[in-house]
């Protein structure tokens, strides 16, 4: 099992390195947009897939790092590690404002709650305009320079770019999902009561997870900001988090790589779709109904449990 | 004192707009445990077909009694063969919901297209009052007379009749409900209905002064959510006090703080979940 | 003799209007066992709840190993030495057996806010867990999901779990329910061959388990101790004997 899987994981991130090789520009970009919101998936993925935490409000963390990004770089300076950090800090101070308001409730409440904070975020980025330019959103924010010879603005270049930092948060993330931390989470996932009967600080392992999975979300925007250049409400909204919500249970919660995959898929579907009707919305809508009622376990859960049979008969 | 008269009239006239769509996603919640994320998309399914009708017949009741006809059918299709699947299971509820609500809004855009538009007052509700230099629409108080009246006959509904203590009972204790032998599935579309019901209502008499376009269910379902989110979910009350409380805030926020008028309404939704996280008539 | 390893005092617990725990005082001396009877609704495993943090008590006072913890976090007393199992099996269903009970050995390390290396970096993490397996003679079940689990052997999971951080006070809350009487008797033999340093409070509904167990037995009625003393002495007390014959 463990070979087979390094062996795929190899083979799939030759085929990753390759790819602007053979596809056209547009292709390279699509893919890149791909691996932008597989790690906004993923970072979701330690809520809802580990820890049992179903958040609707996942954007605000894409969104504030990407406006935070934005505005540094147009307004005050283009310095990659200030820049950066900042995207980062914004992301971290606001999931830990957020955070201790949401982690207190459960289920419905929690849904809902992390729903109207986003919201909030949303409602300053529309409303103050002198700031956030409103529903026009920020245009025209540049790419930041590494300091090195390897300018960010070449689409093959940001590919690769988003490329290593996609395999860094899987890295990252694959390792967090199995260290103690990360089982914790998973405990926390199946019985609250018994964690803390055990020993758990149950609150401090959510609140962390929480804001765990707000920087992922972060790194997702602010890349995301780079690669568009350019950052509006949408990317705070609600739209954006229902979005992410059906790219993990799609991929399959909890199985980290099958939210990368479902976000692929939602990417491509609305990329490829949307050329051809008006109607992606309704479309969309579709696959929302689509996915509960035929694939609640997500593309990697189903074919898990299908492994799991065909080897068992 | 003018500007604080006429701003809480109108503040009024929303907060009971808002109870009618408020009371139908809380009693849903509190019966069956479904967020309904469509519940705006009602709103603006009401107004528009509303509008329809109210075009073709220029009968403002015939308006309501199809926008109601056309949401309930909606609205039970929804229930029956969608959200009844998967009972307690909030993801899933979560997804189908905001499914119908692209759905709903896709298909509202393809029929009406994407321009703002109002309602035309009933005639009956045309002038205005004056009392000395106060101007007051007596649209608004058609409206405000309609949430209370609304509120007076859910009150009556939950607390003095067989339904309405079956309702409390499934709120309280939805296992005895079932060992009494009732029809839960029955009763379950019966309430989803009515959420529907008023939440089309809302579309119609909202439409004159809300109006409606693209997005109107988003903000209508946000603002619904805030004040279940302040009143506790499953309760009446608290759906009641909750309306009250946003759609004062938001009509003072948005006249005196444009730029930050959704803060007024988020900021003592945070303060009362810092203080008291199931809201203010919620249970737990 | 040192201070006792439990001492409750005056304790209660109100459910809006019902009294689920009135006025209750009770002390474990270190290595004790103590049985804890009483009929349905007698506030046994309200009791286990207050004591263990799950919840707070109306008044009264609860003491830990001489320590104060009335209002402490359920996971601090953990931390002082005292572990519980649950009356209706809780385990972790979609987990296997062997997380299951890695959750549990790690919940007192040092290790457990690690996030960034692997579990199987700790080993002694891994080596505690596959012994406890052995112990217990389940081993060959660690890859197992514990809702596949027999009952028998969930409700064996329950007991492990609460031993593998090394308590030094234990609440078993009927370990033995919904179990086969062969099942039964494998579970108290190895509660009887638990660490005699390890000191036990036991609900239990079955009676002989309860006495073959316990050195002393406190019997709850409406949620006040109605009687205290040796394992002879409850079987003689008449108040006993009324409140089980009059409560069937």
């Amino acid at each position: 099992m463990r070979p087979l899987r390094i062996v795929t994981a190899l083979a799939l991130l030759a085929v990753l390195s390759l790819l602007p090789l053979v596809l056209s520009q547009y292709y390279v970009g699509l893919v890149t947009q791909m691996m932008i919101y597989g790690i906004f998936a993923m970072s979701l993925d330690i809520l809802l897939g580990h820890t049992g935490l179903p958040s609707l409000g996942h954007a605000a963390y894409f969104g504030v790092s990407g406006y935070t990004v934005g505005l540094l770089s147009l307004k005050v300076t283009k310095h990659f590690g200030l820049v950066v950090g900042s995207g980062l800090g914004t992301a971290i101070t606001i999931s830990a404002i957020f955070g201790l308001l949401a982690i207190r409730t459960h289920g419905a409440y929690f849904l809902m709650i992390t729903l109207a904070l986003a919201q909030v975020l949303w409602g300053i980025a529309f409303k103050w305009r002198s700031l956030t330019g409103g529903d026009d959103g920020l245009p025209g924010v540049p790419r930041p320079s590494l300091g090195i010879p390897f300018s960010l603005w070449n689409t093959t270049n940001f590919y690769y770019f988003a490329l290593v930092l996609f395999v860094l948060v899987v890295i990252v993330l694959s390792i967090f999902i199995r260290s103690p931390f990360g089982h914790a989470l998973r405990g926390i996932r199946e019985s609250e009561t018994r964690m803390r009967a055990l020993g758990y600080n149950v609150w401090l392992y959510k609140y962390l997870a929480f804001i765990i999975a707000a920087i992922f979300g972060g790194v997702a925007g602010m890349l995301f900001t780079f690669y568009n250049g350019f950052v509006s409400p949408a990317d705070l909204s609600i739209v954006l988090s229902a979005k992410v919500l059906l790219m993990v249970i799609l991929g399959g919660a909890g199985t980290l790589l099958g939210p990368a995959l479902g976000a692929g898929v939602i990417v491509l579907l609305e990329n490829l779709i949307s050329a051809q009707t008006e109607r992606w919305l309704l479309i969309l809508g579709a696959i929302y109904v689509a996915v509960v009622l035929f694939a609640p376990a997500g593309i990697i859960g189903t074919l898990k449990s299908k492994l799991r049979r065909s080897v068992s008969t | 004192m003018t500007f604080w008269l006429v701003q809480t009239f109108n503040g009024l006239s929303f907060a009971m707009l808002l109870f009618l769509l408020a009371a139908g996603l809380s009693l849903i919640f509190g019966l069956m445990g479904i967020i309904n994320l469509a519940h705006g998309s009602y709103y603006l399914l009401g107004a528009y077909v509303g509008l329809a009708v109210i075009k073709k017949t220029n009968s403002f009741l015939l308006a309501i009694v199809g926008a109601v006809a056309v949401v309930v059918i909606v609205g039970i299709i929804m229930q029956r063969f969608f959200l009844s699947r998967f009972y307690k299971n909030e993801l899933a509820q979560v997804l189908l919901t905001f499914g119908f609500l692209f759905i709903i809004a896709d298909v509202a855009l393809w029929i009406w297209g994407g321009n703002p538009q109002a309602l035309p007052k009933p005639s009956l509700f045309e002038e205005s009052y004056r009392f000395g230099n106060i101007v007051i629409p007596s649209y608004r108080i058609f409206v405000i007379g309609v949430g209370f009246l609304v509120a007076l006959a859910l009150w009556v509904l939950q607390e003095k009749t067989a339904i309405g203590a079956i309702i409390r009972a499934g709120v309280d204790d939805e296992e005895m409900t079932r060992g009494l032998g009732i029809n839960m599935p029955f009763l379950f579309t019966i309430v989803f209905g009515i959420g529907a019901t008023l939440a089309a209502l809302a579309g119609v008499i909202g439409g004159p002064f809300v109006g409606v376009y693209p997005g109107v269910d988003f903000e209508i379902l946000l603002l619904a959510f805030v004040v279940v989110i302040i009143g506790g979910l499953g309760s009446l009350k608290g759906a009641f006090v909750g309306s009250l409380i946003v759609g004062l805030l938001d009509n003072f926020g948005k006249a005196l703080f444009p730029e930050f008028s959704l803060f007024t309404i988020f900021a003592p939704m945070a303060i009362i979940l810092a203080v008291k996280p199931t809201g203010l008539f919620g249970k737990g | 003799m040192s201070s006792p390893n439990l001492l409750v005092k005056k304790l209660c617990k109100n459910f809006g209007g019902l009294q689920a725990v009135n006025d209750l005082s009770l002390a474990l001396e270190p290595g004790e066992r103590r049985a804890i009877i009483g009929p349905n609704g007698a506030g046994k495993t309200t009791l286990f709840n207050l004591i263990s943090g799950a919840f707070s008590p109306s008044s009264g006072e609860i003491y830990l190993f001489g320590k104060e913890v009335t209002r402490v976090s359920p996971h601090r007393r953990a931390a002082l030495g005292l572990a519980r199992t649950f009356q209706i099996t809780n385990l972790f269903p979609n987990l296997s057996l062997f997380e299951n009970v890695l959750l549990a050995v790690q919940a007192l390390d040092t290790a457990k806010y690690s996030a960034l290396r692997p579990v199987s970096f700790y080993r002694h993490l891994e080596k505690r867990t596959y012994e406890l397996l052995e112990e217990w003679g389940m081993r060959e079940k660690a890859g197992e999901l514990a809702r596949n689990l027999s009952h028998g052997d969930q409700r064996q999971v329950e007991i492990i779990l609460a031993l593998a951080g090394n308590p030094r006070l234990l609440l078993l809350d009927e370990p033995t329910s919904g179990l086969s009487p062969a099942e039964t008797s494998t579970v108290t033999e190895a509660i009887r061959k638990l660490d005699s340093n390890i000191t036990i409070a036991l609900i239990e509904h079955d009676m002989d388990v309860a006495f073959a167990l316990a050195d002393r037995v406190s019997v709850l009625h409406f949620g006040s101790l109605l009687a205290e003393g040796s394992v002879s002495e409850i079987k003689d007390d008449p108040r006993v004997t009324e409140i089980y014959l009059g409560g069937e």
